[in-house]
């Protein structure tokens, strides 16, 4: 320590020649500052990490030459519940009157399998839905939690009640974009 | 063939000397002096000091060094090190092309979580620093400019396995020998002096920032050799020992 201040005093005696004193001085004692503070370390995890697919509700609409019109959202009239298969977990429960959903995706599976399950006055109704995805685990700072993303790589499903599924975003990560259109069938069809 | 005797006089002194030396020549009648007599015929070489001329030449030399911060660090068990040696010409001792070339080092665990960043990666600068000091005195006052760049792995791991909530399943988290390659940019303020005869000392204060940057999915390396912690801006710095042959 004692030999770094000997060498900085021979910076200051001997480099800052009469010419170059004043500001010169002034500002080599900033840089000599920012020099010794250069060793702070903080990182802000992000706060907002929730990792989810969003499913948007659509209803079904075509045009004259059959092709699905798309973007008229609805909000579903029955009671909706949404079940993990193979582990039986609810992931969402008695949805009423909701216009999307966002739920979580498996870590690890190749294929989540979802049931959508409606009950209304006309019964009870269902479809299965298998997202088809790639997962890569994701670490912003050692500091940080780890996550898990998805990138969707293909939807199938079953087509009692749901008509059609469209991938509007792949990406699942800690955007919120909706990923997913889940086109209804309506009672004109 | 006649001796000159030693200056110790300004460079204007000098050049007025010299051309008092040629008017002696082509006027030979003229010689009639103290010191200097010259005859028809002679034969006289005019050298200028040796000082003068060592002033005015445009290669000085080169210089290679090391910094001693990154090694101190090293030394001193700090978990990230930039490590680095230098090679650099001096121009008129006014313009200093420069090669950094160095090792970059970290094993960084994070606060509170298990989590785990490693890398070792050799990194590398070309830039330029001009010195405002005049005096040729072997003390310098830089303003200098880099590009520098590295392509490197590094792991991201942790000896927890990454537990899903819903679905009950966990994996190792250990992603090795992910790829990654940073391009940036320095701009620096720096001294040096003299310490004895060809040994030289400075240090300097660099910012830098981020030109492009590439790094795999999993996640942005903690640090990246040679320009530091991963950030788009950041600050740094070297103490530097200098040998100029």
């Amino acid at each position: 320590m004692s030999h770094r201040f000997i060498l900085l005093k021979e910076h200051f005696t001997k480099v800052i020649t009469p010419s170059l004193t004043g500001k010169v001085r002034g500002g080599s004692v900033l840089l000599f500052l920012l020099f010794n503070l250069i060793s702070c370390d903080t990182y802000n995890c992000l706060l907002e990490t929730n990792v989810a697919c969003t499913y948007g509700f659509y209803a079904t609409q075509r045009d004259d030459s059959g092709a699905l019109v798309t973007g008229a959202a609805v909000a579903v009239g029955d009671t909706l519940t949404i079940t993990a298969l193979g582990i039986d977990t609810v992931l969402a429960n008695r949805l009423v009157g909701q216009s999307g959903v966002s739920l979580p995706v498996s870590y690890y599976g190749d294929v989540d399998s979802l049931l959508f399950t409606f009950s209304g006055d006309d019964g009870i109704g269902r479809d299965t839905l298998y997202l088809h995805k790639e997962n890569t685990a994701h670490l912003d700072d050692p500091s940080c939690p780890a996550h898990m993303w998805h990138r969707i790589t293909a939807v199938h499903t079953t087509h009692h009640l749901i008509d059609t599924v469209l991938i509007t975003e792949p990406q699942i990560n800690y955007d919120g974009l909706e990923n997913l259109q889940i086109y209804f069938r309506t009672a004109q069809e | 063939m006649m001796a000159w005797r030693t200056y110790r006089s300004t460079s204007a002194r000098l050049r007025s000397s010299a051309l008092a030396l040629w008017l002696l020549l082509l006027s030979p009648v003229a010689a009639a002096q103290d010191t200097l007599r010259v005859e028809v015929g002679d034969t006289v070489k005019i050298s200028l000091p040796k000082k003068v001329k060592d002033e005015n030449r445009f290669f000085y030399g080169v210089a290679v060094g090391a910094d001693v911060v990154g090694l101190a660090m090293k030394a001193f068990g700090s978990e990230w090190s930039l490590m680095e040696v230098m090679a650099r010409v001096n121009l008129k001792d006014k313009y200093f092309p420069v090669f950094e070339m160095g090792l970059g080092d970290a094993d960084h665990e994070g606060n509170d979580l298990d989590y785990r960043f490693r890398t070792r990666a050799p990194y590398f600068r070309v830039g330029i620093d001009y010195n405002f000091n005049k005096k040729h005195n072997g003390n310098r006052l830089f303003l200098g400019v880099r590009y520098g760049f590295s392509v490197f792995n590094y792991d991201l791991v942790s000896p927890t396995p990454l537990e899903d909530p819903v679905w009950h399943e966990s994996q190792p988290f250990s992603h090795t020998s992910l790829r990654g390659s940073a391009h940036w940019g320095e701009v620096l303020l720096g001294l040096e002096t003299r310490l004895w005869r060809f040994i030289h000392v400075g240090w300097d204060a660099r910012i830098k920032f981020r030109i492009t940057q590439r790094t795999d999915d999993v996640g942005p390396p903690w640090l990246v050799p040679g320009f530091g912690k991963n950030d788009t801006s950041g600050w740094g710095g070297t103490f530097k020992i200098l040998f100029e042959l």
